[in-house]
């Protein structure tokens, strides 16, 4: 569904990705590892249409998607849940929903924040509470439903256990996991490797701008592309940058 | 002497209701495209001198009385305001288009030496360019010069239009922003430019309909000023652009409420300096100037601002 | 052989020299001399510097018509703005220019006395057509004269005028904060108490302001018998409308710095009965008034003369009866000032006195009726 081929990204003069390879199919969970700073973030940031300079191809459902604007890609079925609980603080509940549904009728929009709140109960007795007045954990749920409003077939969510408290990482993950079964694929972005590849059906490893590693995962396996069972050990090395 | 405070009262809510009107196209257009536009008491100008040009086509016109009550005359009074208020909104948008346009992604600083210029051009524009615009003009007094005094406190009806006509310029607008689709786009991008683009947002659009709204306003702001001293001047902006930026730094830049709030206290701040101190009125503007600066040492951003840590 | 040759350099050094004072006899028909008016042709004081400016020029156009000095008279103009600093600047520039060698610049007095060190420094003259400080020609400073009236002789006239006239015994006065409000109100005051009247009430405000009806409000409960304004034009309008709105019928009463006819435009219906004392005689009681109207008409210039076209053109005529004597020589013309004790002007029969004011002086009370500011009636 979503297919990456041959991208970079810069800052400036500042090269933050080079060459990347990476595909999501429809109704998969991919993770990609990496530590701070190694261009995750920039790789989600480019495929929702506002990240750095970029080359490459980057494809969604056969559409160039370098091609689509920002509302065009959301309509296409992407959505995005930035790292650390990017809601609008000084909106209320009720309000960050409403926006999920920006590029979405009027109707259609009343009927999906409906359908979120009955979702997410907590949610419902908060929505007009200023979304900057909730506790982490239901600022990233709701960051979540929110990206849910727009019907997306595909959601990336940049860090979403960043600064969560462990029993509160659970719940994100079970959500996470939730929303996956109902068929929307997933690209998660993460440090907390253990909790992403709990909830993947691949995983990519990205290391200083490029993928070094990448695999199944299958029953607490770990295979990588060329059909190598992986240790844990493997693994963490990569992540941790030694095998580059 | 309560009589003496409440004149001064009522006197400071028709500046209050001028200045906030300036003040808060200076804070959205600040809190969506990050400028602070030192221009925008001059666009208010544009506004004031394309409807004074309708006035006085209508009056050369000679058939018409503008201060005659009558249905004709209303109307072409009121298109000669709104003419204003277009020209204005226009008037803004040309020089967002030629000049802060090509600087979006310039530091903020290129774009308010920019605006400092887009100031000198309007101005010396009407000077050089309208019939006679070195000197000031009379703007025509179509609000009555009558008045109401209620024990001993005189409330002209220009206070009352001026006063009512801002009210309903900032419920409109208020409407607009907490209840409307376009309000939470605008907030939306004022709490959060990333998240709201990721929403599908686009902020260039938002940036355009916005510098049209404060425009607009600004020139609303200008024909108040006009119709209240009922004289114009090519440079009565340059005191528009001061006093609405102080209220809308003193509220807190990027929010309405607080432009709204730091107007009211540059009027009143004005008002009671002059009326009260001995030789006062040279000293308003100190007065102002020093409680801006004491309210940025206690809260930086504001009265009711909030740090621009947001902002990406 | 040699001494043939030293007749022939003698003879090509003689055609030499010959041709050289040919030329030189050429230029010195054609030759121009700079005379330059400064002062506010842009900013809030347009029409008053344009006017001024006028008829300056048509002092000029006519001896230039005439063919009476050896030379052409051409006026050059630079602005001042109304702001010291741009008007330091205009009389450096014509310090430098060696054409230029007399000078009658400022309408307002901060700039005035701003520019006084810089005149001095290169021996021009300014022959003052407008700036009424009293300060500018008490100095010594041997470059400065001035053709128009000075405060000091319009204020005792407005407080007696006040007093004795009109039966005004408070008042309350509206001042700019600068110097030209301070001279107004300083040599007011004494005046105006020395014949039994009481100041009530001082209010500054600053060059610019658009509201006053905090000070106003202020004064309105003070009840004064009359409000006087000593500023300018546009303050002026805004004071006397805004004094109407808030229901303040008492006399609007000031000085020539606000006698303009922007200010008959500007403060419209509220303007009507504002009394000034006027340093400028009406146009019809001057020997050269009636005629100066008809050739200033006549020269086509697009803007009126304005209240101190009149002093404009005075100062021309001094100056060209001071290059008459003198010839262009800055350092002749700043001597010969003083000496001068009979010129005929626009005024009249005049001498200037020691410290360079052309005498006598004409003040008289005017009133605005309709669109003219006309004689107060006696």
């Amino acid at each position: 569904m979503l297919e990456i081929e041959n991208f970079s990204a810069r800052y400036g003069q500042v090269s933050a990705l080079q060459q990347v390879a990476l595909r999501v199919e429809a109704g998969e969970a991919v993770c990609l590892l990496g530590s701070n700073g190694a261009g995750k973030s920039t790789l989600i940031r480019s495929v929702m249409g506002i990240g750095p300079d970029i080359g490459g191809q980057l494809r969604f459902e056969n559409k160039d998607l370098l091609a689509l604007r920002v509302e065009d890609r959301i309509r296409n079925g992407i959505a995005v849940v930035f790292e650390g609980r990017g809601i609008l603080q000084s909106m209320t509940v009720h309000e960050n929903l409403l926006m999920g549904g920006f590029c979405r009728g009027k109707q259609e929009v009343e009927h999906a924040v409906e359908e979120a709140m009955s979702t997410f109960p907590i949610l419902k007795s908060r929505q007009n509470q200023l979304a900057g007045t909730l506790s982490g954990g239901e600022q990233q749920m709701l960051a979540i439903a929110r990206a849910l409003i727009a019907r997306p077939k595909l959601i990336m969510l940049d860090e979403p256990s960043m600064g969560l408290a462990p029993i509160v990482v659970e719940t994100v993950f079970e959500a996470i996991a939730e929303i996956n079964k109902r068929g929307v694929a997933i690209l998660l972005v993460e440090q907390n490797m253990h909790m992403a590849l709990s909830v993947s059906n691949r995983f990519y490893v990205l290391n200083c701008g490029s993928i070094v590693l990448e695999g199944k995962v299958g029953d607490g396996v770990f295979v990588s592309g060329d059909g190598r069972a992986l240790s844990e050990e493997e693994l963490e090395s990569a992540y941790m940058g030694e095998k580059s | 002497m309560i009589e003496l405070v409440l004149q001064h009262a009522v006197n400071a809510l028709a500046l209050s209701a001028i200045y906030a009107l300036v003040a808060i196209g200076i804070s959205l257009f600040f809190g969506v495209m990050g400028i602070v536009n030192l221009a925008h008491g001059d666009i208010a100008t544009i506004g004031v001198f394309v409807s004074l040009a309708a006035f006085q086509f209508l009056l050369g016109a000679g058939a018409v009385d503008i201060t005659a009550v009558g249905f004709a005359v209303a109307l072409g009074n009121i298109g000669a305001l709104l003419l204003g208020i277009v020209g204005a909104a226009a008037g803004g948008l040309l020089f967002y288009r030629i000049a802060f346009y090509p600087l979006r992604n310039a530091p903020p600083i290129i774009g308010l030496l920019c605006s400092v210029g887009v100031g000198f051009m309007i101005r010396e524009s009407i000077l050089n360019f309208y019939p006679d615009g070195r000197n000031p003009q009379p703007f025509p007094a179509i609000i009555p010069a009558d008045l109401i005094e209620i024990g001993g406190v005189i409330i002209q009806y220009k206070h009352i239009v001026v006063v009512s006509v801002a009210l309903l310029a900032v419920l409109a607008l208020a409407y607009c922003v907490e209840r409307t689709k376009f309000g939470r786009a605008m907030r939306s991008v004022l709490n959060n430019r990333d998240v709201a683009r990721s929403l599908g947002v686009s902020a260039q659009r938002l940036t355009v309909i916005v510098f049209a709204l404060g425009s607009a306003l600004a020139g609303l702001a200008g024909l108040m000023n006009g119709l209240y001293y009922n004289l114009v001047q090519s440079d009565m902006g340059v005191l528009l652009t001061v006093k609405g930026f102080t209220a809308a730094v003193i509220g807190g830049l990027g929010n309405i409420y607080g432009a709204l709030l730091g107007a009211l206290l540059v009027g009143f701040i004005e008002a009671l300096t002059a009326g009260f101190l001995p030789a006062g009125s040279a000293y308003k503007d100190i007065a102002v100037f020093g409680v801006l600066i004491v309210i940025l040492i206690v809260r930086p951003y504001g009265l009711i601002g909030r740090p621009a840590t947001e902002r990406v | 052989m040699k001494a043939l040759k030293l007749i022939g350099c003698l003879a090509a050094a003689g055609v030499a020299a010959a041709s050289v004072l040919a030329i030189s006899g050429v230029s010195a028909q054609q030759r121009v001399v700079k005379v330059a008016y400064v002062g506010p042709l842009t900013g809030p004081n347009t029409a008053m510097g344009i006017g001024t400016r006028n008829s300056m020029e048509l002092a000029f156009r006519e001896v230039n018509a005439k063919n009476i000095l050896p030379f052409k008279v051409e006026l050059v103009s630079e602005t001042d703005d109304s702001k010291p600093s741009t008007g330091v600047a205009a009389i450096q520039k014509l310090c430098n220019d060696p054409d230029v060698v007399a000078t009658s610049a400022h309408w307002n007095s901060p700039v005035a006395l701003a520019t006084i060190p810089y005149f001095k420094g290169c021996n021009l003259l300014n022959l003052v057509s407008g700036a009424s400080v009293d300060a500018l020609t008490e100095g010594g400073v041997e470059e400065m004269g001035r053709v128009s009236t000075p405060f000091g002789y319009l204020l005792p006239h407005l407080a007696e005028s006040l007093v004795k006239r009109m039966n005004i015994k408070t008042i309350a006065i509206i001042k700019s904060r600068d110097a030209f409000g301070e001279a107004g109100t300083k040599g007011f005051i004494p005046e105006f108490e020395k014949r039994g009247g009481k100041v009530i009430a001082i209010e500054d405000y600053n060059v610019g302001d658009r509201d006053y009806t905090a000070i106003l409000t202020k004064v309105r409960q003070l009840k004064p018998d009359a409000v006087y304004l000593s500023g300018l034009t546009t303050e002026a309008a805004l004071v006397v409308r805004q004094m109407r709105q808030l229901g303040m019928k008492m006399p609007f009463v000031g000085h020539a710095g606000w006698q303009t006819s922007t200010f008959v435009e500007a403060a419209g219906e509220a303007g009507q009965g504002a009394i000034v004392v006027t340093s400028l005689p009406f146009l019809s009681q001057l020997p050269d008034g009636e005629g100066f109207a008809k050739r200033y008409a006549a020269a086509g210039f697009r803007e009126p003369p304005e209240a101190y076209g009149p002093f404009g053109y005075a100062a021309g005529q001094v100056i060209i009866e001071l290059l008459k004597r003198h010839g262009p020589d800055r350092k002749a013309i700043v001597a010969g000032l003083r000496k001068l004790q009979d010129v005929e002007t626009i005024f009249g029969k005049g001498r200037f006195d020691e410290r360079g004011e052309l005498q006598p002086k004409y003040v008289d009370m005017a009133v605005l009726k309709g669109k003219e500011w006309v004689q107060l009636p006696k």
